[in-house]
């Protein structure tokens, strides 16, 4: 599992460990201006230990990445690489950027189009995304779904679900 | 005798039994669908109960109770989506069952198990809720610590082969659970000047998160690699059939989690999510083969809901004998005693003696009809591995969202839920087990609790934990643990694969 080309390749783990350093970083010094409170133990005690912990397991981490890549040859470019099976890899990269990208929305949306229209909107995408390209069955989830979650919701458990700010 | 009889024919009225029916349905939905959670059906029922007799109305609660802790193994074992946090225990070897065409044994060994130990749980709180009640008791902020400490060594446990992935995981866990305002002072920590952070992550967006959406997001960058099953499942093929050597293997874990969960179930503030974990780890840890769990491994669907279901009749016996509710479920039923004029407590054994009895057989009659309904709904349930990818894993994105937001009424928690799901998915693409990250989160409170009030009552001094019998014994059960864990990693490396 490598993250970056070049001469030799650096693991990903090297780079997990890295980033995982650098938001202890950051959570150590907003503990550490906390001002923690309490008798015997104090406030900000155990989660400045815990990020003291996964700062340590992070250098483990990255020490171990680093030395598994030092033992390993490097590849030559291009080494061992199938084209289509990178493209595949890419495109499924895409696909779960199109999701996330999709759920935002979908949140977003909720509020101002309500929770039928925009639950029927995102079930019709995602259908889209996963491939589904049968018109019928694709109508039918993204209305009849939405529509029975909203009768047991609202009618069976009397939970309120988002209303439209748009549509009233 | 004569309290038997009383008491029997107060549960033998078709009300009665119509409220455990209806209850146990409704429990089973809620319970399958991820972020509906028990305590919100139980809460919303309540209401109901009122108009009916004080048996009737806690048939209902009860019936929504059990079915709803089980219906988290359906949707866990179908679509690796937990409908409730405890059924993410019976994930971990349910769907990589499901996935090798074998869903119709993980689930008949979910509902199984789980009546075993409802059935064990329910004896339980009859033969022993006096004396079960009064021990829980003896469990105070030393012990839990221990206890949670104890649990904790499980991180190990499912993280072995991969140590140092699982114990970041594990200890992110206990990290996330530390956010939001200080338990013990009221202080606010890592909450970055949010408000919102006030509260702390959200448990059920966690969870959702971690398991459905990074599931989905896992899925959708693979595409449509589950196929769907094509022609009627039928739960008599082979494949979905239990075998002699499957109740070899579970046989012993049901037992030692049943009582075990029971135990749990007795101590205020634990619940089914710890006892599922812990057994879970504790049969992974006693099992020789431990390399196949998480792979399918029979046993562990068994551990894992037979802890689960285990707690259901024993959270009962404070409720009952001292009035103390052990969780949000036997608090709101606390209500319903009240409005119906019993008080919960030892007078309510001396002077409603009928009623204590027709709530103990109503408690077996539930459980025997959880087994019928569950054993006649499974044909349904299982038609579920027949849906494609591209209509089944939209709708889980929806129920986890609608999940979510009814539980908390806050778009700020759908996107946390988001977040979690992103964390999810990358853990699973480079490596890091999610199940450690989980068990901390549901371990951190009890330990840093039990740890920071132990050391108020005991003026700082850390020989409360060695001098009490209890605490100490969890921590030397944490030790062996340890010891074993460190053993077998040694020897997994030194024994080439």
């Amino acid at each position: 599992m490598t993250a970056m080309g070049g001469m030799r390749r650096v693991p990903a783990d090297a780079w997990i460990g890295l980033v995982l350093l650098a938001v202890c970083g950051v959570l150590l010094n907003d503990l550490l201006a906390t001002e923690g409170s309490g008798a015997f133990v104090k406030t900000t005690t155990l989660p400045t230990a815990l990020v003291i912990v996964i700062g340590l397991l992070s250098v483990v981490l990255l020490g171990r990445a680093l030395w598994h890549a030092a033992g390993t040859r490097p590849a030559a470019p291009g080494a061992g690489v199938d084209p289509a099976a990178a493209r595949e890899a890419r495109a499924g990269l895409l696909r779960v950027g199109a999701m996330v990208l999709g759920i935002v929305a979908y949140i977003l949306a909720l509020p101002w189009l309500g929770y039928f229209a925009a639950t029927a909107l995102f079930l019709a995408g995602a259908n889209l995304l996963f491939g589904n390209r049968r018109p019928v069955s694709l109508i039918a989830v993204a209305l009849l779904v939405p529509l029975a979650l909203l009768l047991f919701f609202e009618r069976f458990m009397l939970v309120l679900l988002p209303s439209s700010r748009l549509l009233g | 005798m004569d309290m038997f009889l009383a008491g029997l024919e107060m549960v033998a009225t078709p009300t009665a039994l119509a409220m455990i029916v209806a209850g146990l349905l409704i429990g089973i939905v809620i319970g399958a669908i991820p972020g509906l959670n028990v305590p919100l059906a139980v809460a919303i029922a309540l209401p109901i109960t009122f108009s009916l007799t004080p048996i009737g109305g806690l048939a209902m609660l009860v019936g929504i109770y059990k079915g709803g802790t089980y219906g988290g193994s359906l949707s866990a074992v179908l679509i690796n989506v937990p409908g409730t946090p405890a059924a993410a225990a019976t994930a971990l070897d349910g769907a990589p069952l499901t996935r090798q065409g074998k869903a119709g044994k993980a689930l008949k060994m979910s509902l199984y198990a789980s009546i075993i130990a409802e059935f064990i749980s329910d004896i339980a709180l009859i033969a022993f809720a006096v004396p079960m009640a009064l021990f829980a008791l003896k469990i105070g902020p030393a012990e839990n610590f221990a206890l949670g400490v104890f649990a904790l060594t499980l991180v190990g446990v499912l993280a072995q082969g991969n140590m140092i992935k699982g114990l970041i995981a594990g200890t992110l866990g206990l990290f996330l659970s530390t956010f939001g305002v200080d338990p013990l002072t009221g202080d606010f920590r890592l909450t970055f000047g949010f408000r919102e952070l006030a509260g702390g992550w959200a448990f059920i967006a966690l969870v959702i998160g971690i398991f459905a959406v990074a599931e989905v997001l896992g899925v959708v960058e693979r595409r449509l690699t589950r196929e769907a099953q094509t022609g009627k499942v039928r739960l008599g093929d082979p494949q979905h059939s239990l075998d002699r050597d499957d109740w070899r293997r579970s046989l012993p874990a049901i037992g030692r989690s049943s009582a075990i969960g029971a135990f749990i179930g007795a101590v205020p503030g634990l619940g089914a999510a710890v006892s599922a974990y812990l057994n879970y780890g504790i049969t992974r840890n006693m099992s020789r083969h431990p390399e196949r769990f998480g792979e399918g491994a029979i046993e562990g669907v068994a551990a894992a809901e037979s802890g689960n279901n285990a707690v259901t009749g024993t959270t009962f016996a404070p409720l009952l004998t001292l009035g103390v509710p052990g969780d949000v479920i036997t608090a709101i039923m606390l209500g319903a005693f009240i409005v119906h004029g019993l008080i919960p407590g030892p007078l309510l054994f001396a002077q409603q003696g009928d009623f204590v009895a027709a709530f103990f057989i109503m408690m077996l009659l539930a459980t025997f009809l959880h087994l019928v309904i569950g054993r006649l709904g499974m044909p349904l349930f299982i038609q579920t591995t027949r849906l494609p990818n591209a209509m089944l894993f939209p709708v889980i994105l929806v129920l986890s969202v609608t999940g979510v937001y009814v539980t908390t009424h806050n778009f700020l928690d759908l996107f946390v839920m988001l977040g979690f799901g992103i964390l999810g998915y990358g853990m699973n693409r480079f490596g890091f087990p999610i199940a450690p990250l989980l068990i901390g989160f549901i371990l951190g409170p009890l330990v840093e609790v039990g740890f920071r009030q132990a050391m108020i009552l005991s003026r700082g001094s850390l020989d409360i934990f060695v001098t009490r019998p209890i605490a100490a014994g969890f921590l030397l059960l944490a030790l062996a643990t340890i010891a074993i864990v460190a053993w077998r990693e040694t020897r997994g490396r030194q024994v080439p694969s």
